[in-house]
């Protein structure tokens, strides 16, 4: 056997990605809002949420490297506890929505019959109304806040993994070595978890990966819609939304955290299209399930 | 004679990382006007990659490192762009391994076949359509007129192969290249389609490339021959001398290696270390398996005319036996491996292990000491292996479910040939052959009375096929398993079998010791399997003229299942179910007609 | 057409709708305060609340409430607005044709770019058009709506003044008066929406170009141009079907940022609206609507591709 398949798993897949150098620039972007995230309370000058009516609307420049808004707040400390607040909910939210998805796709995929189509049924019916609407709807029930913000989430992404895993896990079932372990009368767990997850955890990674993204598009749009984030909470879309009407005024304002937002989404995104090609995954076929 | 084909000092190689790989090196050869040069070698041995190149064609990131590739005078690989189309499209023709997928599944045939004589110039519809006819009926595909506006996945891959053949015919090309053209076909469509094959070769004075693994098919086809190792060429010459006085070691250690029905017993190893293995059947030991009655129904709904997919099987496996369960695909064979497994329900039927436990229909029902007992071997290596997991795992897993005492994952893997340092490796990490013998080992870990091999060594090269062979021939007889060998292979079910079991549409057509079912006497579509395969050191002239028929996609609702197909056919055939026939103590057949002249 | 597969498909599709409008009135529902209270404010007495209570159903068990609004939905009657006191079909129906006007030109003018481009950028895999177009669609998948929006309003509307940049018309405003303030709402829907099409089509363009029919056509000497047109797109379009069908179904039910950000007279301006104001009725339809649109957009390329691929129109194997 060649030297190249004896290497094992991740060192193989952390080279891989490095010799591309869209992967490169993706996990770099990435990792450069993760590192000013956890600096953020280093780096910020002044506290991202107390208004300061003796310094509304600064121009860039001393005390105020990117100026301050309409209330007087810090527009670099809110951009770097922006990131914080981004990062945290949507890798949260994420999380949650994977681990959830992974679990119920297995089963689904295992068991079949009756509780396979009743779960895609209910999965189709929840895809069918718009995560828009739906997210707008969990909001009002249970009132804007991050919680409520990461279980609308939640609720309106899960489906989507189900699918994308369940499609995944149903691709490794057939298999021999799966039909091995059922005739040698293996559990329901044993076989999900020792022989399909080890088989399925690129798809999962690349969802995460994926979904990260799209979260953070939707939690950012819905607190540029009002709908998000509370104020005065630093969270990059509801500071789109607030200082939009004066970018004339104060550009920096609405551009600092347009920039992170979007350089965050391009890291993610590169990042999950390099970790797909690196495990060999097609991250296309992962949109449409 | 002038030369077609020229091809000197040939070299291509690939890039992989900061390494060079040599597909091929020194390749140097020449094929003349109208000869059959057959190219032949082990999986990795570059013979396809040499066939490629007479197309100028090559993988995306190999390229020609030495030499040239001559054709009627021209170097191929000086060719680009409409010049290159050209010359594809008027010279050299490719019929490609598997028809099924390199027919577009969005074009009627008769647009795929137009394209391939479209530098004929024909204008109207009409005289495209009558040439296109006109191809199919040279390859003889039934029913030609008909065929022209399907699309390719309305046809059996016999038939997809023959529509291949016209494509390629279509060109009028001086030289026509076959990539395995019979490879996964049953022995009868391939006996059928290299018939049509060397009747066109004749008729229209082509030359030919013919590369495949089967020195059989080679033996039947060929002019000339080639045999490839690791890239180069180990010898060539004229078929007959190649093949009845090899010069080279290789060549005699891979013509050796070939299981023949005319040969009883395991082939001798590639390189001669193991000899040819004569199996004794062994006698008065216990029955490990009986099945009685067995019917297994696919059908959602009854389809007027059709019966149940699996129907009255019957058959009986003892200690230490290897029986074979034989049959073309669609057979059911390898549904009764999953029924017997409990990986599968069953209409009817009773299933006894060691005469006195029933086998319950599912696994989840069977008791932990009988899942145990009944191991399963599976075809495909490399799917029966969870990647992600190291040997010792599957090893090891059937030792712990099953509180196997006194034996560890390193003794399993020393039955079965495999040194202790395999265990730490991912199955990636293995060759095939290996790869099988983990899967064997897993099976063995359980210490079973019963081994479900199915297709074990289909998928392996001969070489490897014999060393598996043997290793399943020692195990029976050392730990006295039964084992049903489910294959189609007749040579493998030759060297290996104790007794044979042969389907037909899910019916047992024959069954008998192995000398019962390769003697004279036997059921019409066993004698035509037999008659169908083709072996090396076959007087291949003499050889009848193969059928042209195909297995139906069910079998009928009454009468004898092969009655549709059987040349001795009777009224009573399709009324009647065949009584079974015994044609000596050891032998029975099913059937109206050859029982009744006994 | 195998008629049996579309019924079966249809009967489908209608559990779907009905399950969708159970879950968000069921969502509604557990709404804490109603519209009652939301009309009349925080300061209405009791009494005030309880007799708009009953005008409006709300006294009665959230079931018979469902079962009497599908009653009433079978017939065409989806009730009155609790906000505005008009029917919520002609609301909602108006709002439908506005935001349905506006996905129609994004379809037509950038559905069909991006499926041509992705063509492309598979074709040339890995070349420099290739590497624009992907640059371009990673961006356009990356940055969010409103960000989108914001930048072209701040370009084509601000620096460079040619297009306006919101709606002024009314919510009642007829197609021809919302024409010109259409073009940016329908630029951003546009630089959204295609970035998904475009990786589709380039991925399954990519999958094609390597199967044995490609090669083997390459190897019959087939021109370039047929080869494509023949052999490729018919296989590469599959796949990229069920995308389009999401982002039809997207421009649908799911365009709130863009149309709240232009002002846009359409479903998502009123969807907001309906939320904020729990309008029970307008939300449910927007809901159900959304889902018919889901449901038949994932039809319409289920039925596409059966059109385009012959092995689902011929099912069975000629003998």
């Amino acid at each position: 056997m060649t030297a190249t398949a004896r290497r094992r798993g991740l060192p193989r897949v952390v080279r891989s990605i490095l010799r591309s150098r869209s992967a490169t620039i993706g996990f770099g972007l990435v990792l450069l809002h993760v590192l000013l995230a956890l600096l953020a309370p280093v780096l910020a000058q002044h506290d991202p949420v107390v208004n300061d009516p003796n310094a509304v609307l600064q121009l860039p420049g001393g005390a105020y490297p990117l100026g301050t808004d309409t209330l007087g707040r810090d527009i670099l400390s809110r951009t770097l506890y922006g990131g914080r607040y981004a990062l945290t909910t949507s890798l949260t939210a994420t999380a949650i929505v994977v681990l959830l998805g992974t679990v119920i796709a297995g089963l689904a995929a295992f068991y079949g019959g009756w509780l396979d189509d009743l779960i895609t049924r209910v999965l189709d019916s929840v895809l069918a109304v718009p995560a828009i609407l739906s997210l707008l709807v969990v909001v009002t029930v249970f009132g804007s806040g991050t919680w409520v913000l990461i279980m609308a989430i939640v609720v309106v992404y899960t489906g989507g993994v189900i699918r994308i895993v369940r499609a995944a896990a149903m691709d490794v079932l057939p298999r021999d070595y799966v039909t091995a372990a059922r005739a040698r009368g293996e559990g329901v767990w044993y076989i999900l978890a020792r022989e399909v997850l080890p088989n399925i955890l690129d798809v999962v990674l690349v969802e995460f990966a994926m979904r990260a993204s799209w979260v953070l598009l939707l939690i950012s749009s819905l607190s540029f819609l009002g709908f998000g984030a509370n104020p005065p909470t630093p969270d990059w879309g509801l500071m789109v939304a607030e200082n939009r009407s004066l970018m004339a005024l104060v550009p920096l304002a609405t551009v600092a955290p347009m920039v992170s937002l979007a350089t965050l989404i391009v890291g993610l995104n590169l990042a999950s299209d390099g970790l797909a090609k690196s495990l060999g995954v097609d991250r296309m076929k992962e949109i449409v399930g | 004679m002038t030369a077609v084909v020229e091809i000197k000092d040939l070299g291509v190689s690939y890039t992989s990382g900061d390494r060079r790989v040599d597909v091929l090196s020194e390749v140097t050869l020449r094929l003349e006007r109208g000869d059959v040069l057959g190219l032949v070698g082990e999986s990795g041995s570059g013979k396809s990659t040499l066939a490629g190149t007479l197309l100028a064609s090559l993988r995306t990131s190999s390229f020609i490192s030495s030499g040239t590739v001559t054709v009627e005078g021209q170097d191929v690989f000086q060719l680009q762009g409409r010049k290159l189309r050209e010359f594809r499209a008027t010279r050299v023709a490719l019929v490609p391994q598997n028809a099924g997928a390199a027919l577009t599944p969005t074009m009627k045939i008769v647009d795929q076949l137009a394209e391939a004589f479209a530098k004929e110039g024909l204008a109207s519809r009409q005289e495209r359509r009558a040439r296109a006819e006109e191809l199919l009926k040279t390859v003889r595909l039934p029913n030609p007129a008909a065929a022209l506006d399907r699309y390719p996945h309305q046809f059996s891959g016999g038939q997809q192969q023959r529509i291949g053949i016209a494509m390629a015919l279509a060109a009028r090309p001086s030289v026509l290249v076959l990539d395995e053209p019979t490879t996964g076909l049953d022995v009868v469509t391939q006996a059928a389609i290299l018939d049509t094959l060397s009747r066109l070769q004749r008729e229209l004075g082509m030359s030919m490339v013919l590369v495949s693994h089967d020195l059989g098919v080679i033996d039947r086809m060929c002019t000339h021959i080639a045999v490839l190792r690791d890239g180069r060429i180990v010898e060539s010459g004229p078929t007959r001398t190649v093949l009845s006085e090899p010069a080279h070691a290789y060549t005699r250690g891979l013509i050796a290696s070939v299981p023949r029905i005319a040969v009883p017993g395991i082939p001798p190893s590639i390189d001669g270390t193991d000899a040819l293995t004569v199996r004794e059947a062994p006698t008065g030991t216990a029955k490990v398996l009986e099945v009685r009655d067995l019917t297994v129904d696919y059908r959602h709904k009854h389809v007027p005319g059709t019966g149940p997919t699996v129907h009255g099987v019957e058959l009986d496996v003892h200690a230490g036996e290897i029986v074979a369960l034989v049959g073309e695909s669609g057979s059911g064979k390898s549904t009764i491996a999953n029924v017997i497994a409990g990986l599968q329900r069953r209409e009817a039927g009773t299933l006894t292990l060691s005469g006195a436990t029933t086998l319950e229909p599912t696994v989840a029902r069977r008791t932990k000491p009988v899942r145990q007992a009944v191991q399963f071997i599976f075809q495909n290596a490399d799917t029966s292996l969870n990647p992600r997991r190291t040997v010792r795992n599957a090893v090891d897993r059937p030792l712990r479910l099953f509180d196997v005492r006194g034996r560890s994952v390193e003794k399993t893997l020393a039955e079965v040939d495999l040194d202790g340092g395999f265990a730490e490796r991912l199955p990636g990490q293995l060759s095939g052959g290996q790869r099988q013998r983990v899967g064997i080992a897993r099976a063995m870990a359980a210490e079973p009375t019963l081994v479900l091999a199915d297709e074990i060594v289909s998928a392996l090269d001969v070489s490897v096929q014999s060393s598996i062979l043997r290793l399943m021939d020692r195990l029976s007889r050392e730990k006295g398993l039964g084992v049903l060998f489910i294959t189609h292979d007749l040579a493998v079910v030759r060297a290996v079998a104790d007794r044979i079991v042969v389907l037909y549409l899910g019916r047992v057509v024959e069954q008998g010791r192995v000398d019962d079912i390769f003697g004279e006497v036997g059921h019409p579509y066993t004698r035509i399997l037999l008659d169908a395969v083709i072996e090396l050191g076959d007087d291949h002239d003499a050889a009848a003229p193969a059928r042209q028929d195909e297995i139906p996609d069910a079998p009928p609702e009454h009468g004898c299942a092969f009655a549709s197909r059987c040349p001795l056919v009777r009224d009573v055939c399709r009324v009647e179910t065949p009584p079974v026939v015994p044609l000596s103590p050891t032998h029975t057949i099913h059937c109206h007609v050859v029982g009744a002249e006994q | 057409m195998p008629t049996r597969m579309v019924l079966v498909r249809l009967g489908g599709a209608l559990v779907t709708i009905l399950l969708s409008a159970v879950l968000v009135f069921a969502a509604i529902q557990s709404l804490p305060g109603d519209a009652a209270t939301q009309i009349l404010g925080q300061n209405a007495t009791p009494e005030a609340v309880a007799t708009l209570r009953t005008q409006l159903g709300l006294d009665q068990p959230p079931v018979q409430r469902f079962l009497s609004w599908l009653g009433h939905a079978l017939t065409g009657d989806f009730g009155t607005s609790l906000a505005s006191g008009e029917p919520v079909g002609s609301e909602v129906g108006h709002a439908l044709l506005n935001t349905s006007f506006l996905a129609a030109v994004t379809i037509l003018v950038g559905f069909v770019l991006a499926c041509l481009l992705g063509l492309v950028a598979g074709i040339f895999r890995d070349r420099w058009p290739d590497s624009v177009i992907s640059t371009l669609a990673l961006i356009g998948m990356s940055v969010p709506e409103f960000i989108v929006a914001t930048l072209l309003v701040l370009l084509f509307a601000i620096k460079i003044p040619i297009f306006p940049a919101v709606v002024t018309a009314g919510s009642n405003a007829t197609i021809a008066e919302l024409l010109p303030s259409m073009a940016l709402p329908a630029l951003a829907l546009v630089l959204v929406s295609a970035a998904y099409i475009i990786r589709m089509m380039r991925t399954s363009v990519i999958d094609v170009m390597e199967t044995d029919y490609v090669r083997t056509a390459r190897l019959k000497g087939v021109a370039p141009v047929r080869l494509v047109l023949r052999h490729v797109v018919p296989s590469a379009i599959l796949p990229t079907l069920n995308v389009i069908a999401m982002n039809v179904a997207w421009l649908i039910g799911g365009v709130v940022v863009v149309e709240s950000i232009f002002n846009y007279p359409g479903l998502g301006t009123l969807m907001i609206r309906s939320v904020q104001n729990r309008d029970l009725p307008v939300i449910l339809l927007i809901a159900v609507l959304s889902a018919v649109t889901y449901v038949l957009c994932n039809l319409l390329a289920d039925l596409a591709a059966v059109l385009l691929n012959p092995r689902l129109r011929y099912p069975r194997r000629a003998r």
